[in-house]
């Protein structure tokens, strides 16, 4: 089942888009975030990483049952995994590193997911959207600048 | 005067000399063969040979017909007659069996957090497996992609929990039906 919603806003200077992006969210039906994507990405990057969710949330249920506590151990770790294997990025050694992380916007992601396994959208979803994405999170329409 | 008795032949009143021992031996052998003999024939019954297919033919076609009186003796004539082997009417009722597959009941469709509303009562006397899906479909557009994007988020959590789906959710700015403004 997929579903949109519209967090922020953009500009129309001339014709042209200005500001404005896109975080797409795998959750489970109760609303907690498995995986998500930050920023537009093409189509097989979003397809890959969709079959990779629905294979681990496959395995999750398998591996973790109803126990939310495992559940949560197993997200982690399948996100400290691709930290891992992806960004080079020891999630166990986090609070040894003395340089500051330079990571891309699916590697804040993967750190964000595993750091905070399994949260709720409402949660991260600014965070997301402004931390990452550094945009702003916005009711207001689109504005449409004139010459 | 004393007669001596006439010496006696050579050879004549000599102990016997034929071995015991050996002939005891060879007798218990033979009695062994001969008992190893009848007991391989007791316990390897003969097998009653099969009667030769024309045999068995000939059986069966005799008792298909009716007997006719013994015809007068004729000429030797060789009639082609063909002789099919007739089969047994088990095995003419086991092939004549028409092979039905059937497929085993689609799983039952499911169950819906709503409560029961008026329902159709034609619609409780069918199981629950024959039932239609739900086709309530409920409305969103897929925006030139093969995604139904609904339109409501409550409605996609509903439909994800009833189907047991993940959700996807897509968080955007600016406006979604626009699309060169997405």
């Amino acid at each position: 089942m997929s579903t949109y919603q519209k967090v922020g806003t953009f500009t129309i200077n001339g014709g042209q888009k200005q500001g404005g992006n896109v975080a797409s969210y795998f959750c489970t039906p109760d609303g907690r975030v498995l995986h998500a994507i930050a920023g537009p990405v093409n189509a097989d990057v979003l397809l890959r990483e969709a079959r990779w969710v629905v294979e681990t949330a496959k395995l999750s249920a398998l591996d973790g049952g109803k126990s939310d506590a495992r559940l949560r151990l197993f997200w982690r770790k399948a996100h400290g995994e691709r930290l891992q294997h992806e960004h080079q990025v020891d999630i166990a050694q986090m609070g040894r590193l003395k340089r500051r992380l330079q990571l891309n916007n699916q590697g804040k992601v993967h750190l964000l997911l595993a750091t905070a396994p399994l949260p709720r959208l409402e949660q991260v979803y600014k965070l997301v959207f402004e931390k990452i994405l550094n945009e702003k999170v916005s009711t207001a329409p689109v504005v449409q600048v004139r010459r | 005067m004393p007669s001596t008795p006439p010496p006696l032949p050579r050879g004549f009143g000599e102990p016997c000399r034929i071995n015991r021992l050996a002939v005891l031996t060879s007798v218990f052998a033979s009695f062994a063969l001969v008992a190893g003999i009848f007991a391989w024939i007791a316990t390897h019954p003969r097998k009653a040979a099969p009667p030769p297919p024309s045999a068995s033919v000939a059986a069966i076609d005799l008792t298909a017909e009716p007997l006719a009186p013994p015809a007068p003796p004729q000429a030797r004539v060789f009639s082609a007659t063909p002789a099919f082997h007739r089969s047994q009417k088990r095995d003419e009722i086991a092939s004549n069996i028409p092979l039905m597959e059937v497929n085993p009941p689609s799983l039952p469709p499911p169950a819906s957090p709503e409560p029961k509303q008026n329902k159709d009562p034609d619609a409780e006397r069918t199981p629950p497996w024959q039932l239609p899906p739900p086709s309530k479909q409920p409305g969103g557009e897929t925006y030139g992609t093969q995604v139904l994007f609904l339109n409501n988020r409550e409605t996609a959590i509903d439909a994800a929990r009833r189907e047991h789906k993940l959700l996807f959710v897509m968080h955007i700015s600016g406006n979604f039906e626009e699309s060169c403004f997405t």
